[in-house]
C-alpha cells in the first residue's frame, strides 16, 4: 500500500465513522493538534467529529535528508472526537485492521504517555501506541486547551503515517517510501528537507526571526483586543514557528525558552477565553 | 444456601503499568472496609489486576444480614411531653418515623440528661442489596494517583471506566456509576477474543475470561512469564537475569504473555553495554541476554498475545531496537570526536539554575567544598580532586546523555576510563549521583563518595542561598532526597566531622547569591543546617526506628556529627534497660539540679579538697578521666558509660553526706568547678 492509499483508507475509515473529513491548515505548527479544527473544537460543549491530513513541521528534527528516521516535516493523520465515545479504543484498533495490520498477528500495545504542550496551555491523558514495540500513535484525551478545562472531553487520535507506511512497505528508509505509484517519498520531499534543515540551522536571520515574534505576538494581542479570534490565533501559531527555528538555531537560551514559551501559553490561553465567550 | 461466591470486575482502557498493583490494594481494601460496616460476614477475599481490569472475588458471603436489636435515641424527655403529660411533636415525629408506639419507649439518663430511647429491631438485610448500595463508592474511592476525564463522566478515573460487572452467586447485581450501568457481560483479550461475553454466574467468569486468553491472577502471569524465560535460557543456552521492577511492569501490561527471542547486529556489542541496555530495558522493555557471562546480541521480549505468526512480531521488535541501536552507534560515534575536556567547555552554556549560573561555577565550587571536605578529613584527595571536577559533568553536553539522560555520569566514567583517566577518577564519575533514589546504592569508592556529597551539598546549599527552599510537599529540586543522601554516604563511610561546622565553614561560596537575595551568612546557613538537622532526625526516627522522645532528644544535635550521633543513638537505645546507665542517669540529673544556675567561674583547685567524701571523688575523676576521653574519641559510648558509672557510687555518698554549695565562699566555687567538669564530660554523650 502506498503513502497516499494509506491516506486515502484513513479517510475512508474515519469517513465512515461520521467524521468531517478536514484538510490540513495552511500556517506552519508543529503538530494537528494546532490546527484550529482542533484546538477550537476541543474547547465547550458543541459536539465535534473531525479527521484530516496534517503536515506538521519541527525545525530541531531535521537532518539535511540524510537521516532515515527523522525528519523537518513528517505527516499525522489526526482524528478528534468530542464526547469522547466509550469504545474509541475498539475504534482505533478497527482501524488498524482496516490499514492492513491484523491484530491477531501483531502485538498492539497501549503504553502510559501523557501529553503536554506548554505552549498550547495544554494536556491530556493517554498512550502511546506500540505496534510489535514500534510506537505508531498518539491516542490522548484532552483535559486542559488553552488553560481551560475541557468538558466534555475530546479524543484526539494522532497516526505517524511515515512510521506507518514504513511497516506496512517493509521500507528501513524513509526516503524510500513509494509515496504513488508514480513517485517515491524522497522524489518529493528530500530537497525540501535539505533546504528548511539548512535554513533552520544556518541559514536563518536570528534578529530578523526575533523581531518577527515581537510583531507576530503584538498583532495576535492587537487582533485579541478587537475580538478577532481566529487571525489572533494565526499569528499565535506563526509565533509558535518563529520560536521552534529560533530554538532549533540554538539561538535562545535556557532562561529565554522558558519565557518565550510562556509568550506564546500567554497567547493562546486569550485567545481560548475570549472563544469561549463567543463559541463560533 | 447461606453463603456465596463474590466477584466485581472493573473494566478499564489499558491503566499505566506502574499505578496497577497499588489501585488493586486500595480496591481490595474499600471492598473489606465497606463490608465490615455494613456487618456482612465474608472470608476468603482475593483481588485481581490485569492491564484492563481489576477484580474482588470473595471465596464465600453470606447472603443475608441478619436484624439486629438496636437501641434508638429520641428527644429530650422534658422536650418529648408538653406540661399536660402529653407527647409533644418531637416525640410524636420520633416515634412515627420508625412505626413504633409509646410502649416501646424507655426512658435512659445520658450525662444527667434524661432521654427517650426505644428498642428496635433492623430488618433483615439481603447481602445483594447492600454490595448493590456500596459497590459505586468503593469502586469511585479507589486510590487514583494520577486521575483523568473522559466523555461527559463527571467523576475522574485512573483511564476510562468501560464496564462493570459484578455477580453474587448466580445473580447478576444491578449499580450504576453515572451513566455506567453494570451488566452481565466482560470482555477478552483485545487481540486474541472477540468483544464481549455473556457471564451468568462466579464460576461461569472465570471460566470465560479463561477461554477469552485472559489470565486474571498476575502471579499466574508472573509465573508463566519466568517459566517462557527460562525455556529460552535453556533452549538457546542463554542468561537473562531478571530485573524484577521490570518484571513487575511486563506482568502488568500484558494479560496473555508470551516470551519470545530476537536478535541484532553483533556489531552493536562493540559499543559499551550501557548504550545497548538502555534503549532495550528503559524504552522498549526488552530483557537483555548474556552468554557465558557477556552481553549477547539477542534480546528477550513478551508479547501481549499468544505465538501466533510471532515471527512477524520479532522481525517488527528488531527493526525498532536497531533503530535505536543505531541512534545510539551514532552519538557513541560522535561523542569520541571531542575529548571530555573538549566538552567539559561546553558547560559554561549549559544554566545549572538561573540564579546559580552553568555549570562551569558550580564545578568551581564543587573543587573548593571537596577540597575543604578532604583536608577537613585528612584525605589527601587535593591532586584527585583537581584533576576529575573539571570532568565530573562533562557527559551533560555528549550526545549519548543527550538521548539517553539516565546515563549521565554512567558515560562521562566510561569516556573518561576510554581517555586514560585512572579508575579512581572514572568511579567518582560514575559514583557522583549516587544515591538516584531512596534505597539506592551508595558510591565505594572514597573519592567517589566525597565528590557526591560535596556536589550534592553544593545543590543544596546553592538553591538555599538563591531562595529555592523546599517549602510543605513542594521540593521540586529534591533537596530533601539530596540530603539524605548526603547523611547516608557519611554514614556508610564513618567521616567523623561536624556537618555544622563544614556548612558554616563552606558557606562564604554563597555570598554573592544570599546577599542578593538580602539574607546575611549568618541566616542563610542556620536555614542550611536546621534544614539537615530535619532530615537527620528523620533518617533517625524512621530508618534506624530510633522513637524520637526517648533517644533522639537525649542527644545534642547541635554539632550535626554524623556517625557520631548515630553511635549514641544505637548506644542509648542499646543500654536503656542498663544499671550502669541507670545509676549515670540519676547521677547526673542530681549532680545538674544541684548546680542549677551556678557557673564555674576559676578552675577547680585540688589543693583546696579537704573533705574526704570529695577527695574520693577528686580521685576518682582523676583516675577515669583519660579512659573516658578515649572512649569518647573511638565513639565507644557504652564503654564511656561504665568507666563514669565507677565513680558514680562516691559521687552521691558525697552528695548524701555533705552540702555541696557550702556556705564557704571559696569551697563552694571549687565544688562547682569540680562538678561542672564532671557534668560536662558526661553531657559529651548525652544532652
Amino acid at each position: 500500500m502506498n503513502f497516499q492509499e494509506l491516506k486515502r483508507k484513513l479517510q475512508d475509515f474515519w469517513l465512515q465513522q461520521g467524521c468531517t473529513i478536514c484538510e490540513p491548515y495552511d500556517v506552519e505548527k508543529g503538530a494537528g493538534t494546532m490546527n484550529p479544527m482542533t484546538f477550537f473544537g476541543a474547547l465547550g460543549e458543541k459536539p465535534v467529529a473531525r479527521a484530516y491530513v496534517e503536515p506538521s513541521r519541527r525545525p530541531a528534527d531535521g537532518r539535511y535528508g540524510d537521516n532515515p528516521n527523522r525528519l523537518y516535516q513528517h505527516h499525522q493523520f489526526q482524528v478528534i472526537i468530542k464526547p469522547s465515545p466509550i469504545d474509541i479504543v475498539d475504534i482505533y484498533i478497527k482501524s488498524l485492521e482496516y490499514i492492513g495490520f491484523n491484530k491477531k498477528e501483531h502485538d498492539i500495545r497501549f503504553v502510559e504517555d501523557n501529553w503536554e504542550s506548554p505552549t498550547l496551555g495544554a494536556f491530556g491523558k493517554g498512550w502511546e501506541v506500540w505496534l510489535d514495540g514500534m510506537e505508531i500513535t498518539q491516542f490522548t484525551f484532552f483535559q486542559e486547551i488553552g488553560g481551560m478545562t475541557c468538558k466534555p472531553i475530546t479524543a484526539e487520535i494522532t497516526y505517524g503515517l511515515e512510521r506507518i507506511a514504513m511497516y506496512l512497505q517493509n521500507v528501513e528508509n524513509v526516503y524510500e517510501l513509494q509515496y504513488s505509484e508514480a513517485e517515491k517519498y524522497g522524489d518529493i520531499y528530500h530537497h525540501r528537507e535539505y533546504d528548511h534543515s539548512k535554513y533552520c540551522f544556518e541559514l536563518c536571520d536570528e534578529k530578523q526571526l526575533a523581531e518577527d515574534f515581537n510583531n507576530y505576538e503584538r498583532e495576535s494581542k492587537r487582533l485579541v483586543s478587537l475580538e478577532n479570534i481566529y487571525t489572533a490565533y494565526d499569528f499565535a501559531l506563526k509565533c509558535s514557528h518563529t520560536f521552534n527555528v529560533l530554538d532549533a538555531k540554538g539561538a535562545i537560551s535556557v532562561t529565554e525558552r522558558a519565557n518565550y514559551i510562556a509568550r506564546i501559553r500567554n497567547l493562546m490561553k486569550e485567545i481560548a477565553k475570549l472563544y469561549l465567550t463567543k463559541e463560533c | 444456601m447461606m453463603n456465596d461466591k463474590f466477584l466485581l470486575e472493573i473494566g478499564i482502557e489499558e491503566i499505566p503499568a506502574q499505578y496497577v498493583r497499588k489501585m488493586a490494594s486500595s480496591l481490595l481494601e474499600n471492598m473489606q472496609k465497606a463490608l465490615t460496616e455494613n456487618a456482612v460476614a465474608f472470608d476468603g477475599i482475593e483481588v485481581f489486576h490485569t492491564p484492563r481490569r481489576l477484580i474482588v472475588y470473595i471465596n464465600s458471603i453470606a447472603l443475608q444480614v441478619e436484624g439486629q436489636e438496636v437501641e434508638v435515641k429520641g428527644p429530650a424527655q422534658k422536650s418529648a411531653y408538653d406540661e399536660n403529660g402529653k407527647p409533644t411533636k418531637a416525640l410524636e415525629g420520633f416515634l412515627a418515623g420508625r412505626k413504633l408506639s409509646i410502649a416501646d419507649t424507655f426512658i435512659k439518663d445520658i450525662k444527667g440528661v434524661d432521654y427517650i430511647f426505644a428498642t428496635q429491631k433492623t430488618e433483615t438485610k439481603d447481602t445483594g442489596k447492600i454490595l448493590e448500595e456500596i459497590l459505586p463508592n468503593v469502586i469511585m474511592s479507589v486510590y487514583q494517583p494520577n486521575p483523568m476525564r473522559w466523555n461527559v463522566f463527571v467523576g475522574k478515573y485512573i483511564r476510562p471506566i468501560r464496564w462493570l460487572l459484578a455477580f453474587l452467586g448466580a445473580k447478576q447485581l444491578n449499580f450504576a456509576l453515572e451513566f455506567l450501568a453494570s451488566s452481565d457481560y466482560t470482555m477478552g483479550h483485545r487481540m486474541l477474543a472477540d468483544g464481549k461475553f455473556t457471564v451468568t454466574s462466579v464460576d461461569d467468569y472465570f471460566a470465560k475470561a479463561h477461554n477469552a486468553f485472559v489470565i486474571i491472577d498476575q502471579n499466574e502471569r508472573r509465573d508463566f512469564i519466568l517459566k517462557q524465560i527460562h525455556d529460552l535460557e535453556q533452549k538457546h543456552n542463554i542468561e537473562v537475569p531478571i530485573d524484577e521492577s521490570l518484571l513487575d511492569e511486563i506482568v502488568n501490561l500484558v494479560e496473555y504473555p508470551t516470551a519470545a527471542i530476537g536478535t541484532f547486529d553483533e556489531n552493536f556489542l562493540s559499543m559499551p553495554d550501557p548504550i545497548i541496555i538502555t534503549p532495550m530495558k528503559d524504552h522498549q522493555r526488552y530483557f537483555p541476554v548474556y552468554k557465558n557471562g557477556r552481553l549477547a546480541n539477542c534480546f528477550v521480549f513478551v508479547r501481549n498475545g499468544g505465538d501466533y505468526c510471532i515471527d512477524g512480531v520479532t522481525k517488527g521488535n528488531q527493526r525498532v531496537l536497531t533503530a535505536r541501536l543505531k541512534d545510539g552507534e551514532f552519538f557513541y560515534a560522535e561523542d569520541k570526536r571531542t575529548t571530555l575536556a573538549d566538552k567539559a567547555k561546553k558547560l559554561q552554556d549549559v544554566v545549572f539554575q538561573t540564579k546559580l549560573g552553568n555549570y562551569v561555577q558550580k564545578m568551581e565550587r564543587v573543587a573548593q567544598i571537596a577540597s575543604a571536605l578532604s583536608n577537613k578529613l585528612n584525605l589527601n584527595l587535593e591532586k584527585e580532586i583537581k584533576t576529575v571536577v573539571p570532568v565530573l559533568k562533562a557527559d551533560l553536553v555528549s550526545a549519548v546523555v543527550g538521548e539517553f539522560s539516565e546515563l549521565q555520569g554512567i558515560m562521562g566514567a566510561i569516556y573518561a576510563k576510554e581517555e586514560g583517566y585512572s579508575d579512581e577518577v572514572s568511579r567518582a564519575i560514575a559514583e557522583q549521583y549516587l544515591p538516584r533514589y531512596a534505597g539506592d546504592k551508595l558510591p565505594e569508592t572514597i573519592l567517589g563518595a566525597i565528590i557526591a556529597i560535596a556536589d550534592k551539598l553544593d545543590t543544596v546549599m546553592g538553591l538555599c542561598a538563591v531562595n529555592l527552599r523546599p517549602t510543605g510537599s513542594q521540593d521540586p529540586f529534591a533537596l530533601r532526597r539530596q540530603t539524605i543522601g548526603i547523611l547516608a554516604i557519611i554514614g556508610k563511610f564513618g567521616f567523623d566531622f561536624s556537618l555544622t561546622d563544614f556548612i558554616n565553614s563552606v558557606s562564604e561560596l554563597y555570598k554573592a547569591y544570599y546577599t542578593a537575595e538580602n539574607t546575611t551568612r549568618e541566616e542563610f546557613a542556620d536555614y542550611v543546617i536546621n534544614f539537615v538537622k530535619q532530615r537527620f532526625s528523620i533518617m533517625l526516627n524512621e530508618d534506624l526506628h530510633y522513637s524520637i522522645t526517648d533517644v533522639i532528644n537525649r542527644i545534642d544535635m547541635s554539632a550535626l556529627n554524623v556517625i557520631r550521633t548515630e553511635n549514641k543513638a544505637q548506644a542509648i537505645s542499646e543500654l536503656q534497660t542498663d544499671a550502669a546507665f541507670q545509676s549515670f542517669n540519676q547521677t547526673l540529673q542530681r549532680m545538674d539540679n544541684l548546680l542549677g544556675k551556678e557557673k564555674k567561674t576559676a578552675e577547680f583547685n585540688k589543693s583546696l579538697v579537704i573533705n574526704k567524701d570529695e577527695s574520693a571523688v577528686v580521685e576518682c575523676f582523676a583516675q577515669i578521666k583519660d579512659k573516658a576521653e578515649s572512649n569518647l574519641q573511638a565513639n565507644d559510648y557504652k564503654t564511656f558509660v561504665n568507666t563514669v558509672a565507677e565513680c558514680c557510687a562516691l559521687i552521691n555518698t558525697f552528695f548524701d553526706n555533705n552540702m555541696v554549695l557550702s556556705p564557704d565562699a571559696a569551697e563552694r566555687q571549687n565544688r562547682v568547678a569540680l562538678l561542672s567538669d564532671i557534668s560536662a564530660l558526661m553531657h559529651r554523650f548525652v544532652a
